[in-house]
């Protein structure tokens, strides 16, 4: 497998009236090509920035260091032009917000195919139905003739989702896709990407805060806290060997109707970003947390073939 | 979809009103050299046989103090006041729209450059303003355009920026910038038809306040110059006479306020229709 993108020690920090918002804190992942890496943690750990930081979606105040490589080349303010909407595609979490209520779809579909492939109109009007049919929407010109408001939740997903597609892309960015949909639609949009990335082979960035979707359709999974990586596994080895107390923590929080356990929720909540501290981002809330977490921050280590951990827990037993 | 907000208008009486005078209005500046009565005389030629006549079958507003019928001559003035209202509309809108979307689009550096050469020129007075540039540039209906275009732009220039701004932070503008579509048209495809009811509505408006400072500025001698036939000169040549002859410069008055009357109360329909706050009262 190639490896497609790469984050190098990527730090992103916010210039706010209130100080420095430290967003991201030395990221590095990488996704392979045709894989599915699941990006998961709760609200405000850093997923969505992580995500829009590879097409340069930041904004003004955003300031950052170490680096993104796509392909090999690093993304700046001018190659990333050359991927926007080329090699990567997104699709956002509310579908109802993302199309322009002022056109058609028909219109806004034409868009992406003239300007992505310099097509013609009518070489443009050819390619659609198909397009509309890969994300099963059937009824063709009756979405064609809609204007956004017109249509359901889940055939605005799926019609950003033949967006996305239209452009070919190599890596698909899925920022909680089915987060504004309700479970039935969701659980059929996720069976549309799964199917769709078999058929195609590009990648999927997948940002989600859902552990179950995560179960179902990830290759590997990187945990997010705080603006950090705490874990990065394989599917089958996070659910079963979880090394970060935060990673158990949220495996805990998942309501499993075999266990006749509720879910444990992990006590506290996120640190201030704002604060700079060399302690361990989780120290507050972890249950195993001794002298040397308040010391300094732990680097990410492969535990096991190809299981990452951050913690000083985890060296410790090993040292 | 506009043509359910033109059937919505069409209920209103005040909408119906006000659309029709102004049609007719462009009507007559459309047809004005085949139908007056005495286009000679609308043109400037004196007549003084027949000076200060009072409203009459013959001369239905009466002549003025060179005998030229006044009729003939507001209906020939309607030429260059609504040429003149759309042209400074039109221009001031044209330079003042490209730059409140920059401004709001790039925003920073950009903005704060852009915003302050706007509020260079909202500081001056536009009356003063107007006459500066007549001053220098000489007397005529161009240099009152001008003139009036200077003082007039940043409006839509701070207009358009803070509905672009809104606009600028919904979702289908991020997902656009992430497809790869060029600055460009992000602004002008995307943003830009959001900001066009509110634009359009200050149009309107302003449609009206345009014939009245082109006015004024005739009045003052800054605009239109004589012999040709033009509202605010007219008031102006007929002020001398008003005591004892009163239909002078009455006609044109009449007409500069029937015109903007109308214009301000299309605009007025036109926010009413956009804002669905204040919808359901037009309906009553």
């Amino acid at each position: 497998m190639k490896e497609l993108v790469r984050f190098e020690n990527y730090s992103l920090s916010f210039k706010t009236l209130h100080g420095k918002v430290r967003a991201l804190r030395n990221v590095s992942l990488t996704i392979q090509d045709g894989e599915i890496v699941a990006l998961v943690g709760e609200t405000g750990c850093g997923k969505t920035v992580t995500g829009l930081s590879i097409i340069g979606l930041l904004p003004e105040n955003a300031v950052y260091s170490g680096g993104i490589f796509f392909k090999g080349m690093k993304i700046d303010r001018e190659t990333v032009r050359r991927i926007r909407g080329k090699e990567v595609a997104v699709v956002f979490q509310d579908p109802s917000s993302s199309l322009n209520p002022l056109y058609t779809v028909e219109q806004q579909l034409l868009d992406v195919l003239m300007s992505r492939w310099n097509m013609t109109r009518s070489e443009a009007k050819e390619r659609i139905p198909e397009l509309l049919k890969q994300v099963q929407l059937f009824d063709v010109d009756r979405v064609l003739r809609a204007y956004p408001h017109e249509l359901s939740g889940g055939m605005r997903q799926r019609i950003m989702i033949a967006m996305a597609l239209a452009c070919e892309p190599s890596l698909l960015i899925a920022d909680e896709p089915t987060t504004a949909l309700d479970v039935t639609v969701q659980r059929q949009i996720l069976y549309l990407l799964w199917e769709l990335q078999r058929a195609k082979k590009f990648s999927v960035l997948f940002i989600t805060h859902d552990l179950g979707i995560v179960a179902q359709l990830a290759d590997r999974i990187v945990v997010m806290y705080a603006g950090s990586v705490v874990e990065i596994a394989p599917k089958r080895l996070l659910f079963t060997n979880p090394l970060h107390p935060y990673t158990v923590g949220l495996l805990n929080c998942v309501l499993d109707p075999r266990r006749k356990k509720l879910p444990e929720p992990i006590p506290g909540s996120l640190p201030s970003l704002t604060e700079i501290s060399s302690e361990c981002a989780f120290r507050e809330r972890c249950g195993h947390a001794f002298d040397e977490c308040s010391i300094s921050t732990p680097n990410l280590v492969e535990a096991e073939p190809n299981h990452f951990v951050s913690c000083h827990l985890w060296r410790g037993q090993r040292g | 979809m506009s043509l359910k907000l033109l059937k919505l208008a069409f209920k209103n009486a005040f909408a119906r009103f006000s659309l029709l005078i102004v049609l007719i209005f462009v009507a007559m500046a459309l047809t004005a050299p085949w139908i007056v009565p005495y286009k000679e005389q609308a043109l400037g030629e004196p007549n003084m046989a027949e000076r200060l006549q009072p409203p009459s079958l013959r001369h239905p507003f009466g002549t003025d103090h060179m005998g030229r019928d006044i009729l003939s001559r507001v209906m020939y003035g309607s030429r260059t006041s609504l040429v003149t209202a759309v042209l400074v509309v039109f221009l001031s809108a044209l330079i003042g729209v490209p730059i409140g979307l920059i401004s709001a689009y790039f925003g920073g550096f950009v903005d704060n450059i852009l915003m302050r050469f706007t509020d260079i020129f909202l500081s001056f007075p536009p009356l003063l303003l107007a006459l500066l540039i007549a001053s220098t540039l000489g007397k005529g209906l161009f240099n009152a355009i001008l003139a009036l275009v200077v003082t007039w732009w940043p409006w839509y220039a701070r207009l358009v920026r803070s509905q672009a701004l809104s606009i600028k932070t919904f979702a289908y503008v991020e997902a656009a910038k992430a497809a790869g579509v060029s600055s460009a048209k992000i602004m002008f495809r995307h943003i830009l038809p959001g900001c066009i009811a509110p634009l359009a509505v200050q149009c309107t408006m302003d449609m009206g306040s345009a014939i009245l400072e082109a006015a004024a500025l005739s009045f003052l001698g800054l605009g239109v110059q004589p012999p040709k036939a033009d509202w605010g000169l007219m008031i102006s040549e007929g002020k001398a006479y008003f005591l004892n002859y009163w239909w002078v410069p009455t006609f044109p008055g009449l007409f500069v306020l029937l015109l903007v009357v109308s214009f301000n109360l299309l605009g007025d329909v036109l926010r009413e229709m956009i804002d669905p706050r204040l919808r359901r009262r037009m309906l009553v």
